[in-house]
């Protein structure tokens, strides 16, 4: 049985010297010419030589891509009208029922996630109770929420 | 702002609900007022109301992180009465509560918190239940 031999890479750089030397710097473009002899087709870049009305073909139109925009988020299970009710409401002095100040408060609450909207939400409260309307315990329940920030609460230790 | 809000709450007849404990427990605790947030959690359920799941989680997690292990453990016999799942997790993080605060007999392996039996630790995680 023959034993099985390890052959080291032979450094053989005989091929290299068939090969005519090249000058230092050399660029790939050059390289081509050296190593064939066949014509080398124009580089595409070199299309300056070509009439407008040729490139105008051979140019590709790109895809119109529509422009992505996110959406705003969706308060559903909310009434989205709330606010406009409550304007229109507002602007023909007409006072809003328990129900409308409840839809109003939740969406109040929907919006603002860390009680951005708590000071309004808190005077409109306090107007529509002077005026007798006093919203039910979902209401109430909005307007608890909104008027608890939770940036101001330490909450690192709460689980997630 | 939420205190003002509350009080007239009986005035206007509305009972307070599990929906609205939630972020009032959440408001009082910002204040730092834990121990008025423990008794309004402790007065709410002696009046039978129901809180939801996410402020009993809540209330555990408060009552551990100001070591008050005996109301921990109490708000979490009271959640197993909950026909809810109770993570693993707030088992672990009372008992550690309980034994950072003393109250595990490491020789008998019992608790040390009275709750109308003897509760061994294994009887406390819900696995054995």
């Amino acid at each position: 049985m023959g034993r099985a031999r390890l052959y080291l890479p032979s450094h053989d750089n005989a091929a290299s010297e068939h090969l005519p030397e090249t000058p230092k710097g050399l660029r790939a473009a050059d390289l081509v010419k050296v190593m064939t002899d066949k014509p080398i087709t124009p580089h595409p870049s070199t299309l300056k030589s070509l009439p407008p009305e040729e490139l105008t073909s051979i140019a590709i139109p790109k895809p119109k891509r529509q422009r992505q925009i996110p959406e705003k988020p969706r308060a559903e299970g909310y009434n989205e009208q709330a606010y406009t009710d409550a304007k229109h409401a507002a602007e023909e002095k007409k006072d809003p029922t328990s129900r409308e100040l409840d839809d109003l408060f939740r969406l109040m609450e929907f919006d603002s996630q860390r009680g951005e909207l708590l000071q309004e939400a808190y005077a409109i409260w306090k107007e529509m109770r002077s005026r007798g309307i006093i919203p039910t315990d979902r209401g109430y329940a909005a307007l608890l929420k909104v008027s608890y920030n939770p940036d101001v609460v330490d909450c690192r230790w709460l689980p997630k | 702002m939420q205190d003002e809000i509350v009080e007239c709450l009986s005035e206007d007849n509305v009972k307070l609900t599990p929906h609205m404990l939630h972020p009032l427990l959440e408001g009082i605790a910002a204040n730092h007022e834990h121990e008025r947030a423990i008794f309004l959690f402790r007065d709410v359920r002696a009046r039978k109301v129901a809180p939801r799941d996410k402020s009993y989680r809540y209330m555990i997690s408060l009552c551990t992180e100001i070591n008050e292990a005996e109301e921990a453990f109490r708000i979490l016999l009271d959640f197993q009465s909950v026909p809810i799942w109770i993570p693993r997790y707030y088992w672990w993080l009372v008992l550690e509560c309980c034994a950072r605060n003393g109250f595990v007999d490491s020789l008998e392996n019992r608790l040390l918190i009275p709750a109308g039996r003897n509760v061994t630790l294994l009887a406390v995680s819900s696995e054995y239940c």
